[in-house]
C-alpha cells in the first residue's frame, strides 16, 4: 500500500515536470538573469549611466524648479524624481503627476516626464500621457525586456502573470512530490557519481540540484505563485469580497499615500535639503522621492531608498521644512499584523535584491540550478520512454519531444546572449527598440528550435548550440570595448565598475559552456548491457532512470 | 501497475486537478477572510499567501481520491460552501 503511494507521488512528480519542464527551465533561467536586471544590465544597457553619476541635490533641486516652470499648476501636487542608475532608469528622471476626471466619471493619471542626462543635466526626452501609454513609447532595453519576460512571456496581463503563477503552482507541487518521492534527502544530498556513466550523471544531478536547492525552490514557487496570481486573480477576488469591490479602496489600505492637508500658503519647491538628510551611508542608495503638494507649506517629501541592513527598501517621510515625520523600514510595516512583513519579503525573496552583490551571485547560480532541474527531469522522463518500457507514444514521438526541449532549452539562453549584442550594436540608433527585440529574441529562439528540430542527434545539436552560445556571450565583452570604449581593461582608470562586472560575468559564462560544449559526447553513450541497435544516437540521456527506489543503487 | 490503475479515470481526474482545483482554491481564499480570525489587512493577505498550499492539497488530495465521485464531490462541497461565504460577504444573499 505504502508502496502505491510512493508510485502514486512519482508519477505526479513525473508528469507535472514533464509537462511543464521547458516551461519552468525558460522562467528560471530568464529569472536568474533578470536577478541582475536591474540596475547592473540596465547600466551595462546605456553608455550614460557606465559610470554612476554623484548625487548632487542643489543641482537636482535646480533641475526640479526649471522643469516645474514649464508645467500647468495642477501638476505640481505629486512629483517623483526617479534617480540615474539605481533601478529602473539611466537618466535621472522628473515626473510630474495630475488626476483628471473622464466623461464617465473616473479618474486616470496624467504625467509629463522630463528626462535629464545624468551628468550634465541636459534635457534629453520629454514624454506625456497617461502612465501606461508613456511607459508603452519610451524605449526598452535588454534588462526591461529580460524582465519582463520572464514575469508574464511577454504575454501581457493577464494571460501572461496567470501562465507563470500557475507554473509556480506546479513547480511547487514538483517539489513536495520529489521530496515525498526521494525521501533519502541526506543521502541523495552527497551522492555525485559524474565519472561512473552518464546515466549516473544526470540523475545524481538532478537529485544534487533537488536537495541542495530545495529552500531556494520552495522559496521561488511560492512567491512565483503569489507575483503571478495575486495581482491578477486574487486581489481582485479578494477586494470583491472585502472592500465591496473596490479595488482602489484596497490599495489605498495596503499602501496609504498619506497626502497631507494644504495649509493654504504657499512655499518654494524643494528637495535638496531631504535628499541630502537620506543620503547617508547607513541608508541604502535613494530609488526616488516623491514631492506631494510641494507648493504648499504643509508639503511632504516620501524617500524610497533600496534595502539598507533590512530585507526590504525603505520609506523615510519628511516634511519639507526638514522636519522629520517618520522612516520605515518597508512599504507595508505600517500595516501591522502578520500582512505587513509577508508583503515585504515577497519581493525580496523573489529576486535577491537584498544583501547586495553576494546575494545576487548566490540567486542566480540557485537559479541556474533551477533551470536545470527542470530540464534533466524531462530529459529523464524522455530517457524511460525510449530507452525503458515506459510510455505508449511512439519511440519517434518521444525523440521529436526530446530534440524540442534542447532546442528550446538551449534556444533561450542562445537568444538571451544574442540581446546583448542588439543592445550593443542597434538599439541606440532605432526608435522601434521593442519591435528589434521581440523580432531579435523570438527569431533566434525560434531559429535554434527549427535547427534542432531537423537535426537526428541531440547529443551533437547540445553541442552546436551551446558551444554557439558560449561563443557569443564571450564575445560581448570585446564587441563592448570597440563600441563604448568601455573594457575589462582600463575599469581603473574608467570607474565603470558595474559594466565590467557584467562584462566579466559574460566572459566566465561564455568560456563555461564552450568547455561544457567540448566536453560533452557527440552520441549517445551505450551500456555493455543496452541493445546497440535500439540506442540510436538521438534522445536525451541514459540509464536507469526508472522509479526512484530502485535506481542508483 | 500502471498509471492508469495508479489513477483511475484519468481524463475526468486531469479535470477535475486542473480546472476543478483552480476553481475550489481560488473560491476558497477569496472567502476565506469572512471567517479567518485577523484584522482587515491580514485576513485578505494571509490567505493569498496561502493560496500555493491550499492549492496544493486539494491538488493531491484530487489525485489521490481513488473514487473521482468523490472527488467530484468534495470539490463542488467546498466550492458551494465558500460562494455562499462570499455571497453572503457581499450582501446577495
Amino acid at each position: 500500500m505504502q508502496r502505491d503511494t510512493t508510485k502514486r507521488f512519482y508519477a505526479v512528480h513525473s508528469w507535472v515536470g514533464a509537462i511543464t519542464a521547458v516551461l519552468i527551465f525558460i522562467i528560471a533561467f530568464t529569472g536568474a538573469v533578470s536577478v541582475f536586471g536591474r540596475p547592473e544590465i540596465k547600466t551595462w544597457a546605456h553608455e550614460v549611466s557606465h559610470v554612476p553619476a554623484e548625487l548632487d541635490p542643489l543641482r537636482i533641486e535646480q533641475v526640479l524648479r526649471e522643469d516645474a516652470a514649464t508645467v500647468p499648476e495642477a501638476y505640481l501636487d505629486n512629483i517623483q524624481v526617479l534617480m540615474p542608475g539605481v533601478r529602473r532608469r539611466p537618466v535621472l528622471s522628473v515626473q510630474f503627476d495630475r488626476e483628471v476626471e473622464t466623461a464617465d466619471g473616473r479618474t486616470e493619471h496624467h504625467i509629463i516626464r522630463f528626462d535629464h542626462d545624468p551628468k550634465t543635466y541636459e534635457l534629453v526626452d520629454r514624454l506625456e500621457g497617461e502612465p501606461r501609454e508613456v511607459f508603452e513609447n519610451e524605449p526598452k532595453d535588454l534588462a526591461d525586456f529580460i524582465i519582463t519576460f520572464h514575469a508574464d512571456l511577454h504575454l501581457g496581463d493577464p494571460i501572461g502573470l496567470l501562465l507563470t503563477g500557475l507554473l509556480g503552482l506546479t513547480l511547487f507541487a514538483s517539489i513536495v512530490t520529489g521530496v515525498i518521492t526521494h525521501r533519502k534527502v541526506l543521502k541523495e544530498a552527497f551522492t555525485f557519481r559524474p565519472f561512473r556513466s552518464l546515466r549516473l550523471l544526470f540523475t545524481d544531478s538532478h537529485k544534487v540540484l533537488g536537495v541542495w536547492g530545495l529552500v531556494f525552490n520552495s522559496a521561488i514557487a511560492f512567491t512565483g505563485a503569489f507575483l503571478g496570481l495575486a495581482v491578477v486573480l486574487l486581489l481582485p477576488a479578494a477586494a470583491y469580497v472585502s472592500f465591496e469591490g473596490d479595488l482602489d479602496k484596497m490599495v489605498e489600505t495596503y499602501l496609504p499615500l498619506n497626502e497631507p492637508q494644504k495649509s493654504g500658503i504657499p512655499a518654494e519647491l524643494k528637495i535638496a535639503e531631504v535628499l541630502s538628510a537620506v543620503d547617508q551611508p547607513e541608508n541604502g542608495p535613494i530609488v526616488s522621492a516623491q514631492l506631494l503638494t510641494g507648493t504648499d507649506q504643509a508639503g511632504v517629501a516620501h524617500v524610497y531608498t533600496l534595502a539598507g541592513d533590512g530585507i526590504g527598501g525603505e520609506t523615510h517621510r519628511y516634511q519639507l521644512n526638514g522636519t522629520v515625520l517618520e522612516s520605515v523600514t518597508s512599504q507595508f510595516s505600517q500595516l501591522g499584523g502578520a500582512a505587513g512583513p509577508i508583503l515585504d519579503a515577497m519581493f525580496p525573496i523573489h529576486f535577491g535584491n537584498f544583501g547586495g552583490t553576494v546575494v545576487k551571485l548566490i540567486w542566480f547560480v540557485l537559479g541556474l540550478g533551477t533551470a536545470l532541474l527542470a530540464v534533466s527531469g524531462s530529459m529523464i522522463w524522455v530517457e524511460r520512454r525510449v530507452h525503458g518500457s515506459s510510455g505508449s507514444l511512439s519511440v519517434a514521438s518521444y525523440r521529436r519531444i526530446s530534440r524540442f526541449t534542447v532546442g528550446a532549452c538551449c534556444g533561450v539562453v542562445l537568444a538571451t546572449v544574442t540581446l546583448f549584442h542588439l543592445q550593443l550594436f542597434v538599439l541606440p540608433q532605432v526608435a522601434t527598440t521593442q519591435t528589434w527585440l521581440m523580432g531579435t529574441f523570438f527569431g533566434s529562439w525560434a531559429l535554434a528550435i527549427v535547427w534542432s528540430m531537423l537535426r537526428t542527434n541531440d547529443y551533437q545539436t547540445t553541442r552546436e548550440l551551446l558551444g554557439l552560445t558560449g561563443a557569443a556571450a564571450a564575445l560581448v565583452p570585446i564587441a563592448n570595448g570597440f563600441v563604448t570604449g568601455n573594457h575589462l581593461l582600463n575599469v581603473f582608470s574608467g570607474g565603470h565598475w558595474v559594466v565590467a562586472g557584467v562584462d566579466l560575468g559574460l566572459l566566465l559564462l561564455g568560456a563555461a559552456l564552450v568547455v561544457i560544449a567540448l566536453k560533452l559526447p557527440s552520441q549517445r553513450p551505450l551500456r555493455k548491457s543496452e541493445n546497440r541497435q535500439s540506442a540510436s544516437p538521438s534522445s536525451g540521456l541514459s540509464g536507469d532512470l526508472a522509479y526512484p527506489e530502485a535506481s542508483t543503487s | 501497475m500502471s498509471e492508469d490503475t495508479l489513477f483511475p479515470r484519468p481524463v475526468s481526474r486531469v479535470l477535475a486537478a486542473t480546472l476543478g482545483v483552480l476553481i475550489t482554491a481560488v473560491l476558497i481564499t477569496t472567502a476565506m477572510p469572512v471567517y479567518v480570525p485577523f484584522s482587515q489587512a491580514s485576513s485578505v493577505v494571509v490567505p493569498i499567501v496561502l493560496f500555493p498550499v491550499t492549492w496544493l492539497l486539494i491538488f493531491l488530495w484530487v489525485l489521490f481520491e481513488q473514487k473521482m465521485w468523490r472527488a467530484w464531490l468534495g470539490l463542488l462541497a467546498l466550492s458551494g460552501l465558500h460562494l455562499g461565504l462570499i455571497l453572503s460577504g457581499v450582501g446577495v444573499l
